[in-house]
């Protein structure tokens, strides 16, 4: 399946895209378009200091997908708002696209943010201002010629499928065209950069895969740098590349967002991992004493999660045949985290318990996750 | 019919038709009184109110020491009762308008007046402002100033009409105590024919008079907020 979908993509890019282009999509990855360094940030409260950052490192490269994961608190709000500055952090260095932030005047950093977009959990549109005025806003203020506003206006209105509601207030729109009507506006300077400040927080979950969609189809389309903050582990399995995650103001794990998903280092980590796979409730089930005393028989119950290139090896019968266990299925799902399978399944294992041990470690030199439901991950989590 | 509402005139109203050209000279003057102080005043106390916003915690210009003391200054001057004001100010407008008597000398305190209420009422207007608007902004490297007038006041409009309407009324009702004390206009002419002379057709005339301004003003407040508010 792994090297199938190796190849697809190959011969697909190779396909569509010109050859020389390329040449530019390997030397991206080379290319750091923002560079955080050793960022310090603490908010000096009534309640007693908070550290909000500390000494935080980030590269985020050209024309990736990066996402932030954390709970709220973690920091990661402060963390996006330093790299266009509005917040601006007691040390460390912020350089975007070759430029160092901090040693910037506040005409140049104003020049600067505007080749940086941004957009809001709660949209932060022009309420007074049609569609059309809130899109060509940047443009207005950048003095631009009338003609080209209303040309620059149009195509991006095209760009976010809103061509129609030119003329409407924010009042009238729905959640999710205000998302695009923020998008659009953010792209009107046509910046290299777009920050995404819980951007699909405030959506149902269609709306949110749309306006996910959109932001891939920029991505490629404009070859956008695009930083998404949010505390939805499925955002970043559907649209996210790399992945940091935090927690307490500290980047505790970061890497591709496959590698984390199917190899989870930290709790907060598989935490996250958990909320994917949905199934918080089977855990809560499988816990719960007079379940387990009905129909376990104080066997325990594990959850298995196998990445894509050791799925289709046939461990469950392995487990039944080699060690000579009982092995019953509760739950399985597939998911699929930048179109790389993972799987994940819920088993309740019956034995004697050094068996099962070995059993264990066998699956985990497999590199198959595995987590006892029945040890406190949930009651961490309510903490 | 002509002659129906002459008699009814004579009959229930005998003073004002009396006094007819005194009416007149006094709607004149409470009309350029409400006029003059409303254009100076409420330019001040919107300058002011938006000073005092942007100076505020987590705003534009952050400086709490500066906003502090402006605060202590508009709170100061809005405990002070108006017809006290007058007389405290009475100086102070001989100076500036070389009377402290008549229309002229009236506009003195009546703008000093209605600042701090003006300045404390788009306060609050402003402040009700989504910060994350605010913060867009700033996100898309627009400058303060452009901020403060393309932003925060056109965003703000319907709650500053609202203010505006309300310190419109509240100056109709300082003319009317300006009037008390030598201002001239309506005010003057109820307390010195109406009350003074038990007058009552001068007073109910007077009443009725204000009655419908204020309804007119708050009457277009509402259409203008109703136009701005999307």
């Amino acid at each position: 399946m792994h090297t199938d979908r190796n190849t697809g993509g190959c011969a697909d890019k190779g396909f569509i895209r010109p050859v020389s282009r390329s040449l530019p999509l390997y030397i991206k990855t080379e290319i750091k378009m923002i560079k955080l360094q050793h960022l310090n940030k603490t908010f000096h409260t009534a309640g007693g200091d908070v550290e909000a950052l500390r000494d935080v490192s980030l590269d985020i490269p050209e024309g990736s997908i990066f996402g932030v994961i954390g709970y709220s608190g973690a920091g990661k709000s402060t963390l996006i708002r330093t790299i266009n500055l509005l917040e601006k952090p007691d040390s460390g260095e912020v350089i975007v696209d070759g430029e160092n932030l901090m040693d910037l005047s506040t005409g140049e950093l104003e020049k600067k943010r505007q080749k940086i977009g941004m957009i809001f959990q709660h949209f932060n549109l022009l309420k007074g201002k049609t569609v059309f005025e809130n899109v060509a806003f940047p443009l207005v203020y950048q003095k631009k010629k009338k003609k080209e506003i209303e040309e620059r206006v149009t195509e991006l209105l095209e760009l976010v499928d809103l061509s129609d509601k030119a003329k409407a207030y924010p009042s009238q729109l729905s959640g999710g065209q205000k998302q695009r009507v923020a998008i659009a506006r953010a792209l009107a300077a046509d910046p290299k950069i777009l920050l995404c400040d819980e951007a699909t927080s405030a959506l149902d979950p269609q709306t949110t895969a749309s306006i996910l969609q959109l932001l891939a189809r920029l991505n490629k389309k404009l070859n956008l740098t695009i930083v998404i903050i949010t505390h939805q582990m499925s955002v970043i399995r559907d649209i996210c590349e790399t992945v940091a995650v935090m927690e307490d103001g500290q980047v505790v794990e970061q890497g591709d967002s496959y590698k984390i998903f199917s190899e989870p280092e930290k709790d907060i980590t598989k935490r996250f991992v958990e909320t994917v796979f949905n199934n918080d409730e089977i855990s809560r089930l499988l816990t719960q004493k007079e379940l387990q005393d009905k129909f376990l028989n104080g066997d325990r119950a594990y959850h298995l999660i196998f990445r894509g290139d050791n799925a289709n090896k046939p461990y469950i019968a392995d487990l039944v045949r080699k060690f000579d266990l009982d092995v019953s299925i509760i739950f399985g799902s597939i998911e699929f985290v930048s179109n790389r399978p993972i799987g994940s399944l819920y088993v309740v294992i019956n034995g004697s318990e050094r068996i099962i041990k070995e059993a264990i470690s066998f699956l985990r030199q497999e590199k198959v996750l595995v987590f006892p439901v029945s040890e406190p991950v949930l009651e961490e989590k309510v903490s | 019919m002509k002659v129906f509402f002459s008699e009814f005139l004579n009959k229930y109203f005998p003073n004002i038709v009396e006094l007819q050209n005194y009416l007149y000279s006094s709607v004149r003057e409470t009309l350029v009184m409400i006029v003059i102080t409303g254009a100076i005043g409420l330019t001040l106390g919107l300058f002011l109110g938006i000073v005092l916003v942007v100076s505020a915690k987590g705003g534009l210009y952050e400086s709490l020491r500066f906003h502090n003391v402006l605060e202590k200054i508009v709170n100061i001057v809005r405990s002070i009762p108006f017809v006290i004001l007058i007389a405290l100010l009475v100086t102070f407008t001989r100076f500036l308008v070389g009377t402290s008597i008549g229309v002229k000398g009236a506009i003195v305190p009546m703008v000093i007046g209605i600042i701090p209420l003006a300045s404390r009422l788009t306060e609050q207007a402003l402040s009700e402002m989504d910060k994350g608007v605010m913060e867009a902004a700033k996100a898309m490297g627009i400058s303060k100033p452009y901020i403060i007038f393309h932003v925060l006041i056109p965003e703000s409009l319907p709650g500053l009409v609202r203010a505006l309407v309300t310190c419109f009324i509240s100056l109709i009702g300082l003319t009317a105590m300006a009037g008390s004390v030598g201002g001239g206009g309506v005010g003057s002419f109820a307390i010195r024919y109406g009350y003074n002379r038990y007058m009552t057709d001068v007073t109910i005339v007077c009443v009725f008079f204000l009655l419908i301004l204020v309804s007119i003003v708050q009457g277009i407040g509402n259409r203008v907020v109703n136009k701005v508010t999307h």
